[in-house]
């Protein structure tokens, strides 16, 4: 490739980036970097340092910030190896560049020192008046001295305009026009933000465009034109969202969405300035749409295979990584505790944390590789009205969304909810700091080994999740369907005391559901009718064995022979077991519609799609699951911690994914997934579980069967089980 | 090196930018072969080469035999010796090449000043140029300037059709 077809490539790469497209602007510019790096002429180095600089931007609105710091370093390195010319013509940008990303305040590496310092030495070198000026603006808009900021973008833009970067131009006018916003100078923010807008709908890039159809609508809302600010609001979401979809990668998408999560709030406060159920509905589906936003486009593609299209070599690799997964594990498992603490342990528990991470940076390539992977059908259009009426009138539905105000100083939970008469309701509870680190202190507690006196949600906190007028509102058919949003998200809501004496599913049966907007995917197909039932009370991890699990999968296999015979399948599996050699490996388990498994889960912090079940000497994960075929399938884990979540820094992620188990199996085909939040009770489990099917035999739907499993597992001990030991189950997918 | 030259070399430098002065020195070097090989290799040791649109060109290596003479169409930019019409095909050849990149660069840098309406006026024109002495690399230069500027004006499609046109005339 020569040089001019090198800039051509870089060039389109970056109008790729305008086009709102940057995972494939990010991939084009490291295919240019890789190829060109070591190149020694310098017209090859000069663009090769473009690459790096231009790969800094994409990263740095992807919301990767550390690797766009790295870029701007590599840039920095590749320019002191030009002349003087063209290294003087680069590294001011570099300056500036380090100083955007720096002194961005909700960047992971915000240092506002560092800031100052890359701005100073960008001013060192001279230039146009205006690019330092554009710096100054951005560090006001960040320390939201609005009138300040909206006085230096403007003049920005007179520069912009009188040297024709309309782009620059559309986008100093859209942040004065946000600037003016803040102020409440409504005439001046519709001025700018119309200039803004007329150019952006014929030139883009989508998130500009989105961000001044977005200000315009709080301009619309505040003038009190609700319907004119609905729609534009909605038009911005759909701009945002168009672009989030270019992610095929859950990571990634999840970074890019940080910052983009302000769109839903803004829109759900537009939407509630429109009175009555209709504001109420429109605040819901705006809730609805901030979750889950990957799983359903992982649904909605669910007929494409992950690996489509890929280069065998890498799927090979895959593999392989995965053998040697199991085999670091299988040998760590085996090791006493104190050889665990050993040099030895200590070197084979890096090496699983390497290999997942491998697993996982491979995973993400391949993801991204597959041209249709997740992005050749838009999920359809949300209409939460219709949606909730094609539902059975005995399922009551609630929903939940956090708000936050911009300075994190109030949070507001906005709880939904709609009865037989699906007529919606709506109530706003504050929430104090205390109240809130009591709720995330107990999602920390309720993960791995939790003691059977833990109280599974506080009693004090019942009151600001469920609404006294929701529960008067249940009939005695009721079934209720849980939304919920990040910190509720992964909480046993279903064991809420709602009295002095009952959980919430003691007084009507609990399923959730990552978002209602999955509702829009429902499939209609008919599931197979056949059963398949594997436990492994022995695994050859060097788990305890788990005593009650024989028991569980043969009173199960029996309950079901006797409504289905012929059609349910039931395995033992010993320790030596091996999936693929018994035939009973993934492609195996698509030809049934009932899948229950009982044995050992593992979930490793850090480590979502290696959460596994540990059968025989193979350990089934979740980042298999993503290749595996379970059409309208019911899956029951009877297995501990599969339910959990990945949440980071102990917050929930952005978007609010479902990372975990949950992605493979809903992309797979489930319908619905019984799982445990935490290390299970086996007992409880086999109680549980039996009873529930028994259930399910006689045609009683999942929801009231888990209900009556529950019941049984608490009633099987004299005095009651206690709550932990039966909260951990919780059922989660579409309603049936 | 004259002093003069040394200063606005300095400029060049520090601003970043080409003084028009340095432009016009340049030019006149052009046409003094007993300066130019001096600027040409001073300004090639700071980098100057790789500040316009592609590494520099070997003219011989472009230039084609062929009967017909070349029509002077434009004006020159410096006068020459001789009448244009009086010099050989292969000199006339290197003479349009050469006001090429002087156009070239006059557009470049009315582009830098903001001076787009300008810029695009010039480039065209370069297009017609480089068409005339059916020379594929300038006519794609021609195409990645004009590229320049609707990407400048935030009109992508005319960015990618003129980007296209580039390497369609770099492959043929």
């Amino acid at each position: 490739m020569d040089t001019a077809t090198l800039h051509a490539r870089r060039i389109e790469a970056m109008r790729n980036l305008d086009d709102g497209k940057l995972p494939e602007a990010e991939t084009e510019l490291t295919a240019l970097i890789s190829q060109f790096e070591g190149a020694s002429d310098p017209w090859t180095i000069g663009e090769v340092a473009s690459c790096l600089q231009d790969r800094a931007t994409v990263r740095r609105f992807s919301n990767r910030w550390q690797e766009a710091l790295d870029d701007l370093s590599r840039c920095e390195r590749a320019a002191m190896r030009l002349p003087p010319l063209p290294r003087r013509m680069t590294l001011p940008n570099v300056h500036y560049m380090r100083a955007l990303v720096l002194g961005t305040p909700y960047a992971d590496v915000y240092n506002p020192g560092d800031a100052k310092k890359a701005l100073a030495e960008f001013r060192k070198y001279p230039g146009p008046a205006w690019v330092a000026d554009s710096a100054e603006a951005d560090i006001a808009f960040n320390e939201r001295d609005w009138d300040n900021a909206a006085a230096l973008y403007l003049s920005v833009a007179g520069s912009l305009e009188r040297e024709s970067w309309m782009q620059g131009l559309a986008g100093c006018r859209l942040r004065a026009g946000e600037c003016y916003v803040e102020l409440q100078r409504w005439t001046d923010a519709e001025r700018q933000l119309n200039a803004s807008l007329a150019f952006l709908e014929k030139s883009g890039p989508p998130d500009m465009m989105a961000g001044a159809r977005l200000n315009l609508a709080r301009v619309r809302s505040a003038r009190g034109e609700s319907d004119e600010a609905w729609d534009l609001a909605l038009s911005a979401l759909s701009g945002i969202e168009s672009m989030v979809r270019h992610f095929r990668d859950v990571n990634e998408q999840q970074r890019f969405l940080a910052n983009k999560l302000r769109f839903y709030d803004r829109a759900f406060e537009i939407a509630q300035t429109k009175s009555g159920a209709e504001g109420t509905w429109r605040a819901w589906s705006i809730a609805e749409r901030a979750k889950g936003f990957y799983l359903c486009q992982l649904v909605a593609n669910a007929e494409i295979g992950l690996f489509e299209g890929i280069d065998p070599d890498q799927i090979a690799r895959l593999r392989s990584l995965e053998s040697e997964l199991d085999e670091t594990e299988r040998f760590f498992s085996n090791l006493s505790p104190q050889a665990k603490a050993s040099p030895q342990g200590q070197s084979a528990d890096s090496r699983i944390t390497s290999i997942s991470q491998q697993k996982r940076d491979l995973l993400a390539t391949l993801m991204k590789q597959n041209p249709r992977w997740a992005a050749l059908k838009t999920p359809p259009p949300f209409d939460i009205k219709s949606e909730l009426k094609k539902l059975n009138p005995q399922w009551a539905v609630l929903s939940y969304y956090w708000v936050a105000d911009p300075n994190g100083d109030q949070v507001c939970l906005h709880i939904f909810w709609t009865g037989r008469d699906r007529l919606p309701h709506r109530l706003a509870v504050p929430w104090t700091s205390p109240e809130l680190d009591a709720l995330d202190n107990l999602r920390s507690l309720l993960r791995g080994t939790v003691s059977a006196g833990q109280s599974p949600f506080p009693r004090k906190l019942a009151s600001k999740v469920l609404p006294p007028q929701l529960l008067d509102s249940l009939a005695p058919d009721s079934q209720l369907l849980i939304s919920p949003h990040e910190r509720l998200k992964g909480i046993p809501l279903h064991a809420i005391p709602v009295d002095d004496d009952r959980r919430l599913i003691q007084i009507v049966p609990v399923q959730f559901i990552p978002t209602l907007t999955l509702l829009t995917l429902r499939s209609n197909a008919v599931p197979s009718d056949k059963i398949l039932l594997l436990g492994c009370p022995t695994n050859g991890f060097g788990d305890a064995p788990l005593p009650d699990v024989e028991t569980e999968i043969t009173s199960i296999a029996e309950i079901w022979q006797a409504q289905r015979p012929g059609k349910v399948e039931s395995h033992i599996l010993p320790p030596d077991a091996l999936l693929d050699s018994d035939n009973l490996g993934l492609e195996h388990w698509s030809d049934f519609g009932t899948l229950q498994i009982a044995c050992h889960g593992t979930f490793r912090e850090g480590m979502p799609f290696d959460a596994a079940l540990r059968l025989g000497s193979d350990a089934v994960r979740a980042s298999e699951l993503f290749s595996s075929h379970l059409p309208n399938a019911r899956v029951f884990l009877s297995a501990c911690s599969l339910g959990s979540q990945e949440y980071g820094s102990g917050r929930p992620t952005a978007g609010d994914e479902w990372i975990g188990l949950y992605l493979p199996l809903f992309y797979a085909g489930a319908q619905q997934l019984l799982v445990s939040l935490y290390e299970a009770d086996s007992e409880t489990a086999m109680h549980m579980m039996v009873e529930l099917h028994a259930k399910l035999s006689r045609g009683v739907p999942l929801a009231p069967a888990l209900q009556s499993g529950i019941g049984a597992a608490i009633a099987s001990v004299p005095g009651g089980r206690p709550p932990a030991l039966w909260a951990n189950w919780y059922l989660v997918g579409l309603p049936n | 090196m004259n002093q003069d030259l040394e200063k606005l070399i300095e400029e060049l430098i520090k601003e970043g930018q080409v003084p028009p002065e340095l432009l016009q020195q340049i030019q006149e070097a052009m046409n003094d072969p007993s300066k130019l090989d001096e600027v040409l290799s001073v300004l090639k040791g700071l980098g100057a080469d790789q500040m316009g649109s592609g590494p520099p060109l070997d003219i011989a290596a472009y230039y084609r035999e062929g009967k017909k003479p070349y029509a002077l169409r434009w004006k020159l930019g410096a006068p020459l010796p001789m009448p244009f019409e009086q010099l050989d095909r292969k000199t006339q050849f290197f003479v349009l090449f050469q006001e090429w990149t002087r156009r070239e660069m006059e557009g470049m840098m009315a582009l830098q000043s903001g001076r787009v309406d300008d810029a695009g006026e010039i480039f065209r024109e370069c297009l017609k140029r480089a068409q005339q002495i059916d020379v594929g690399e300038l006519v794609a230069r021609t195409y990645d300037d004009l590229a320049k500027i609707a990407d400048r004006l935030g009109d992508r499609t005319a960015g990618r059709d003129y980007s296209r046109k580039a390497a369609e005339a770099r492959a043929a």
